[in-house]
């Protein structure tokens, strides 16, 4: 299991956090107050906190959360700057059904930025492509029939066009 | 018959009652010694509970006084400690051991629902049974069910033992982890009791409470059991009516329990044994769709099957050598759930080496192995996975904000267009908090041929209100930009008037309003309108409420008359040439001044907010006196309460500081508390400042003789201030600047000679802070460009660093 934490971390404290396999992760307090969601129920619990369950995320997801919270767990400065846009641009290059299992998870989690940049990553998966086109990535199935569908564009014919 | 004395004639009479009195009877009754004699309405109450079997053996071993307890052991043996192996400090009876032993009163108080035993008066384990069986009515508050009392009651009794004998027998173990096995216990008797009955009838020797899966599902229970080193694995496929589809099993040799366990469908384990199980099964199928294929009604696809068996070779290949597969058997088994699918008439008859499959007759000889209680399930949705072999996620799947979120960040056209996706999607749009509409072209150059595309607009608009109207969609802006004339006065009233009714902030930027009547118009921004200035007091008087106004460009505009606004708060204008205002509200005031100056006439007693900016520098041609218009500028601007900004382009700039007279009073500006300056050149009377922001001018042109030119001429400039302070600055002193601010510093000379000016005048700055220039109009070039750049902005670093040295230590300087 993917444990977040190793070695020269041990001055910072951590955190327990169990996902809805029951896996249980230790992170650095710093990387889990990303989450506004886990932060507060930090603040609640106070240092006595024992595991924190996180019934609505699964191990894989959290994994992949508790990276993006670890990278972004300081603030970048100046020169980083470029180097944390590329990894940003790498991290949310995943395949789709991850890509909606971590969305789930920032928006429980209450990850702001996170979520900010996974929102914007399908809306670039949406731009400049046809209704056919978006169907195709999404794996949206069509169920209009094909009156609704043209009274539709009937009504908004500026947009289509 | 041995009756024992002073018991007879009530005994004799309780069996009559029931009207079956034989020898035998009485003998066996005899037998019960201790057992009270009302006690067979105890017993009915306790066998028709609706517990688990387990439990009500437990409780009725409690009862009857076996449970081996240490007080138990000792008094029978003779031998041995009689105390509580958990305490230590009372004697271990049973009645201590389920109620007033600490570890018990700690497991139940850690319990589902937190009961306290010693709350209780229960003096006898019989009155704890019965209390259990039968919960009185005055315990059961909050809602709580008898029933789920009673489980609770009960898996209390039986976990408590449970964990007696752990520690007694493994050692010291953890009373957290056992409440919580306890709750998680609790709630798995509680799921069994409540489902069990539905679904037990159908597969008989079944047990075990099961589940039907939904329609069109697969329920796939996987076990294995351990003994002696060999493992037993099991697979039972069922569908939603309980019938049995496919069974599989296989004796391995193992080593311990846990690998059993993981073989037999734990986690993402070994997959060989199912993979095997799959394949053979695969293989059936294979075999029976090539038998049945002249059917054209056949639900399996040929290519299907092959595509199935194409993926499942891959995951063999994948799993036989790596133990830490990808594919977890989960994913083996869907594939199989959806090969039987199809073919539920079907059973595997062909044995494969290393496989027995059986029928489902042998079934109660398979849930023998079901003695660990773990059973995995894996369900899958069959169309599902025919669609999207990949992806069992879907972006329909995303929550509805998240997905508005997403269409907020495309264009209104881009997510108008997604309604045409599926029903999903029809009104998501809809819910984007802002909604633009916007004009492809410039918006502000009007051509006749367009007319019919303004229309459909304006159409959409309207449809768009009145779909806003009906639901509760959360709208909170509207833009609405297009070239519109008098024409559609009607509708842009009615937007309007929308727009107040739902307390929504509305931009409407139209070209030209013409002369319509804005009566509830918050916000006006016209950009680029080729308005007279009647229009503009038209408007005024008859729109009230009007909060903010823009005015850009406006070529006509000359002289702006506004005669009462009392809700305007915010006023943004450039290139005009007489400015009249009277406005009680108006907190924030941005005058950009071109070519001529402003004859500004103004009355704003809550104006907090000023800029003035010039925009080139037509001025010197205009041979204006620039320093007499300043002064006549600033006393027009001595109600600012907070901040005043003044901006002049570098060369205007020179102008006035060429132009300066010495000898002319200076408006005094007591309010100010902020004053932001982009020239170096002014010495101004302000005794109550608190902030001072300096920017001083310097040429980001890359042409460095002229660079060279105007450091010099700003030096110049820098010195004649000297001068001018000195004379008069020296009279008041800065008692209430707090903070200066350096804006793009670059570390030229006067910007050090400035600072330390105003330091030695005020003497009670407290922060100086400095921001450093970041150049920024060679990012996007060359690397040695970009380069060349940092090591100047190194260097201003530097000077910034040395001006610290030089400014007083008691000031905090921030770089």
């Amino acid at each position: 299991m993917a444990s977040s934490t190793s070695g020269s971390s041990s001055s910072s404290k951590v955190v327990k956090i169990r996902s809805s396999d029951n896996e249980n992760f230790e992170v650095e307090e710093a990387a889990a107050a990303r989450s506004e969601t886990i932060k507060k129920l930090l603040e609640d619990v106070g240092d006595d906190a024992d595991v924190i369950p996180l019934p609505n995320v699964d191990a894989k997801t959290l994994v992949k959360v508790m990276e993006w919270c670890k990278k972004h767990m300081d603030d970048v400065d100046e020169l980083n700057k470029e180097e944390m846009k590329t990894w940003d641009a790498e991290f949310v290059d995943m395949d789709q059904s991850c890509l909606y299992n971590v969305l789930l998870a920032a928006n429980f989690l209450n990850i702001k930025e996170l979520l900010d940049q996974l929102t914007q990553k399908v809306a670039d998966m949406i731009k400049g492509k046809s209704p056919e086109e978006i169907r195709a990535t999404f794996n949206i199935k069509n169920d209009f029939t094909p009156e609704e569908e043209a009274e539709i564009r009937k009504q908004n014919a500026w947009a289509f066009e | 018959m041995v009756v024992s004395p002073g018991k007879g004639s009530s005994f004799l009479a309780e069996i009559v009652d029931q009207g079956i009195f034989s020898v035998k009877e009485s003998y066996l009754a005899s037998f019960c010694g201790e057992v009270e004699l009302n006690s067979n309405r105890f017993w009915v109450k306790l066998w028709k509970a609706s517990l688990h079997e387990r439990l009500k053996i437990f409780l009725w071993r409690m009862m009857v006084g076996i449970i081996p307890v240490n007080q138990v052991i000792s008094s029978r043996t003779g031998r041995g400690n009689s105390d509580c192996p958990l305490c230590e400090s009372e004697e271990e009876s049973a009645l201590h051991r389920f109620k007033d032993c600490e570890a018990t009163k700690a497991l139940a108080f850690m319990g589902v629902w937190g009961c306290r035993l010693e709350g209780w008066s229960i003096t006898s384990i019989r009155e704890l049974i019965s209390f259990c069986v039968d919960p009185p009515g005055d315990v059961l508050i909050n809602g709580l069910e008898k029933e789920t009392l009673t489980i609770g009651l009960a898996c209390l009794f039986y976990y408590t033992w449970n964990y007696r004998n752990e520690v007694v027998y493994g050692g010291k173990r953890s009373l957290i982890g056992f409440a919580n096995l306890l709750s998680e216990r609790i709630a798995e008797f509680s799921s069994a009791r409540t489902s069990g009955d539905a679904t037990i009838g159908h597969a008989e020797g079944m047990k075990e409470n099961w589940k039907p899966p939904p329609k069109n599902w697969l329920k796939a229970n996987t076990d294995a059991a351990f003994k002696d080193g060999n493992a037993a694995f099991a697979l039972v496929l069922r569908d939603e009516q309980g019938r049995v589809l496919f069974l599989a099993s296989k004796i391995d040799r193992v080593s311990n329990a846990t690998e059993a366990e993981v073989c037999g469908g734990g986690g993402g384990g070994v997959a060989r044994f199912w993979t095997l199980v799959c394949f053979s099964c695969l293989l059936v199928v294979l075999k029976t769709v090539y038998t049945t294929s002249s059917d054209e009604n056949d639900a399996i696809s040929t290519t299907f099957i092959l595509t199935l068996l194409n993926s499942l070779l891959k995951t063999v290949y994948t799993t036989s050598s790596d133990e830490n597969d990808a594919i977890s058997t989960t994913f083996i088994l869907t594939l199989l759930n959806s090969c039987i699918l199809k073919q539920q008439y079907l059973y595997p008859s062909s044995p494969t080496p290393g496989i027995r499959t059986r029928t489902p007759q042998s079934f109660a000889e398979l849930s023998e192995l079901d003695s660990t209680k773990r059973t995995h399930q894996a369900r899958f949705d069959l169309r599902k996975l025919e669609h999207e072999r990949q992806d069992d996620a879907c972006i329909n799947g995303l929550p509805d904000d998240i997905l508005v979120r997403i269409l907020c960040l495309r264009s209104l056209e881009e997510a108008i267009r997604t309604a045409i996706l599926s029903r999903r999607w029809k009104n998501l749009w809809m819910n984007v908090p802002k909604l633009e509409i916007s004009w492809r072209n410039d918006p502000y150059v009007f051509r006749p041929h367009e007319m019919s595309e303004v229309k459909a607009k304006v159409n959409f608009v309207n449809d768009v209100m009145k779909l806003h109207e009906r639901t509760t969609a959360s709208l909170e802006e509207l833009t609405i930009c297009l070239p519109l004339d008098s024409k559609y006065s009607d509708h842009i009233n009615k937007w309007v008037a929308a727009v107040k009714r739902r307390q929504l902030r509305g931009v409407i930027k139209t070209a030209p309003p013409s002369s319509i009547g804005l009566y509830w118009l918050k916000d006006l921004y016209l950009r680029g309108v080729n308005v007279v200035d009647k229009v503009i007091e038209c408007l005024f008087s008859n729109s009230p409420f009007i909060e903010r106004f823009c005015l850009h460009y406006s070529q006509k505009l000359h002289k702006l008359e506004i005669a009462d606004a009392p809700n305007l708060k915010l006023i943004f204008c450039d290139h005009l040439e007489h400015f009249q205002i009277s406005a009680p509200n108006l907190n924030a005031i941005m005058l950009s001044v071109r070519g001529c100056p402003v004859h500004l006439n103004l009355y704003a007693p809550s104006l907090c907010h000023a800029a003035l900016r010039t925009v080139h520098s037509l001025m010197n041609i205009c041979g204006y006196n620039m320093f007499d218009y300043l002064v006549k500028m600033l006393l027009q601007f001595c109600q600012v309460n907070k901040t005043l900004t003044i901006g002049f382009t570098s060369d205007v700039a020179i102008t006035i500081c060429e132009t300066f007279d010495f000898s002319h009073q200076l408006p005094e500006l007591s309010t100010v508390e902020h004053l932001q300056l982009n020239s170096s050149l002014f010495a101004l009377y302000a005794p109550f400042l608190q902030k001072l922001s300096i920017k001083v001018m310097h040429i980001r042109d890359t042409v460095s003789s002229r660079h060279m030119e105007l450091q010099c001429l700003d030096k110049d400039g820098a010195e004649k201030v000297k001068a001018l302070a000195n004379a008069k600055w020296q009279y008041y002193s800065h008692q209430h600047l707090k903070e200066v601010e350096l804006i793009d510093f670059i570390g030229s000379r006067n910007e050090l000679e400035i600072v330390l000016f105003v330091l030695e005048i005020a003497a009670l700055v407290e922060t100086v802070v400095i921001r450093i220039c970041r150049p920024q109009s060679f990012w996007l070039q060359e690397n040695i460009l970009r380069y060349k750049e940092n090591q100047r902005e190194t260097h201003h670093t530097h000077s910034a660093e040395l001006l610290k040295t030089l400014i007083r230590p008691e000031i905090n300087v921030i770089i």
